[in-house]
């Protein structure tokens, strides 16, 4: 009996790839994941040891250990699928994982959140959960999704083994993460298809008042290698930290009359079998209500303006020279000059990654060198001062099941 | 010592023989499976409608079919698999061209151009295509060799498939029409 059940076994996971004559047939339960660590170093020596630069506000989010082996995130993700309906349970652990729940954190990984006044603290086996949701397709062009589920804004998710460079960008370190809701997509067809939701504003397992966000996405494929992306969310009063500090008392009761939209664009290109191109850019505004000139004040006073912005645009570059080695670039200019996010500066980066691929894709080894520059002296030096620039050179190591 | 001799030989060349594996070409030397089957009653214009009928009924994209000639020429393709440890992962989809020529009495199949297009996963975990291809031609894959040999091995095993389930269709001799039933003739009409 256990000679039968262990060849059994055995045949599930080692036999040949089959062909299947189904082309849609996706199997009907899938259990996949990853785990990533990393080993960097940054040459400016930040005397804190992280990366979270001078003032400890911000800066590299999934990254931020230098000198250090460093574990990022293990995730086991579930998925059974039907004709008419899918789920996905997407679980992950360890400290990036806490990350991935941004917002709802409190405690040791989440220095730069306060723990008071904000009230949505997460208990538990909540922060387990980077995605929970299941999708019905009430037709063939029609679906609906409920439940907590990545953010459609950005070019770069949490997962790593998704991301060429393994090193984040500030677009995407300032942007939602994820989103507790529903939304509908329709496929108009091949090359055009139409999303559109109701959330609990930017990464929000519980909701911090009655308001809620919209977002968007219309998807466009004008060459069959080529993709666009348009993406919205837009909410009144939906920036938890900030209706947070008003809530305690640290900003006046005006600072909760806002709307606010964040529009982003994402593209991507195969130019050739080998060659890649991508873009992101993103522009988000707080657009405040002054009903006098006081408040007016207020708000310029605080943020340089009553519509304080933010945004910036990233390049992407890929070259894949066989099937185990690629090259990839990346820059982006990144502007908070307001300092409504969390960078709180401008930043350029330069980003280079040459991955290597082995065990038929299951390991992704990912040399990375990056430079960030900043008009002030934003980076930390081993003195604990502020310097301009930051470069870090480092290794990615990602296994994918 | 002997026996161990041959034993290693042995196990090289076959091992060298599983790196690769040969497949039929044509003379171009483009991975093509061929065949011509007989049908021996059949006219080419019951050969050509069910070949058609089992066309589409299959899910093939039709580009040429031309009844004077008795050609029909479709694509199609069909997922590829990696090994999962508990269930199987899309690796990409395995593209090619079927061509079927009908006479009085045979038909000739023909499945040709065979090209791998590789799958990722989007941000959404979604399997897509990455637009990048590789012929089946290419025996290495650096890299995932041996992945790369379970797909051309796939690939003749599917081909196999749908050859026998070409000839079931073509071969499927039609229904005879039901003889009309003349009406009792009776004393009492």
């Amino acid at each position: 009996m256990r000679k039968t059940i262990l060849s059994t076994l055995l045949a599930l996971g080692t036999g040949p790839a089959m062909a299947q004559t189904d082309s849609t047939d996706t199997g009907k339960l899938s259990i996949s994941g990853y785990i990533d660590s990393y080993y960097l170093t940054a040459f400016n020596r930040p005397k804190s040891g992280n990366l979270l630069g001078v003032d400890q506000l911000a800066g590299r989010a999934f990254d931020r250990l230098p000198d250090q082996f460093a574990l990022g995130l293990v995730q086991t993700k579930f998925s059974y699928s039907n004709r008419k309906s899918d789920v996905v349970v997407d679980l992950t652990f360890g400290p990036n994982a806490e990350m991935g729940n941004f917002g709802n954190t409190t405690g040791a990984f989440n220095p730069y959140r306060p723990v008071a006044p904000y009230s949505a603290a997460l208990y538990g086996t909540s922060a387990a959960i980077k995605q929970a949701y299941f999708t019905y397709r009430a037709t063939s062009k029609l679906s609906f999704t409920v439940g907590q589920f990545g953010t459609h804004i950005g070019y770069e998710v949490i997962d790593a083994p998704l991301n060429y460079n393994y090193s984040l960008s500030n677009l995407f370190n300032n942007g939602p993460f994820y989103h507790l809701g529903m939304k509908a997509a329709y496929s108009f067809n091949d090359r055009a298809a139409l999303m559109l939701g109701v959330v609990n504003n930017w990464d929000n397992l519980t909701d911090d008042n009655t308001q809620k966000s919209l977002i968007g996405q219309f998807m466009v494929k004008p060459l069959p290698t080529c993709t666009v992306y348009l993406n919205w969310i837009g909410g009144y009063s939906d920036d938890t930290y900030l209706n947070g500090l008003v809530k305690a008392g640290t900003l006046p009761g005006e600072f909760s009359n806002y709307v606010r939209n964040l529009y982003d664009v994402t593209a991507n290109y195969q130019v050739t079998s080998q060659f890649y191109l991508g873009l992101n850019a993103a522009y988000g505004r707080y657009d405040f209500r002054p009903g006098n000139a006081a408040q007016e004040t207020l708000y310029t006073d605080k943020f340089g303006s009553s519509q304080p912005g933010w945004g910036g645009v990233a390049l992407y570059s890929n070259y894949a020279f066989s099937d185990v080695v690629g090259l990839g670039v990346r820059y982006e200019h990144f502007e908070d000059k307001h300092a409504v996010r969390y960078l709180q500066t401008v930043n350029n980066s330069i980003t280079v990654t040459a991955p290597v691929t082995l065990a038929s894709g299951k390991l992704l080894v990912k040399p990375e060198f990056r430079l960030d520059t900043a008009p002030v002296n934003y980076y930390e030096n081993s003195d604990g001062q502020g310097q301009k620039s930051q470069s870090t050179l480092g290794v990615a190591f990602i296994y994918k099941y | 010592m002997r026996a161990l001799l041959c034993w290693l030989a042995t196990s090289w060349l076959l091992a060298s023989g599983a790196h690769g594996q040969a497949m039929p070409t044509d003379e171009r030397g483009r991975v093509a499976f061929y065949e011509v089957v007989p049908a021996d009653t059949l006219p080419a214009g019951l050969l050509y409608a069910h070949a058609k009928a089992w066309l589409l009924r299959r899910g093939y994209a039709l580009t040429t079919t031309d009844s004077a000639a008795g050609r029909l020429v479709a694509t199609n393709a069909f997922a590829v698999y990696d090994r999962g440890y508990v269930t199987k992962k899309l690796h990409g989809k395995m593209q090619y061209q079927l061509t079927v020529d009908v006479k009085k009495g045979r038909y000739r199949q023909q499945f040709t151009d065979f090209v791998f297009a590789y799958y990722h996963e989007d941000r959404t975990y979604r399997f897509v295509p990455t637009s990048k291809t590789k012929p089946l031609e290419e025996p290495t894959a650096p890299g995932w060799q041996k992945l790369w040999d379970g797909h051309r091995q796939a690939t003749g095993q599917a081909v196999e498939g749908f050859a026998a389930e070409l000839k079931t269709a073509l071969l499927a001799l039609p229904k005879p029409k039901p003889v009309a039933q003349q009406p009792r003739q009776t004393a009492d009409w």
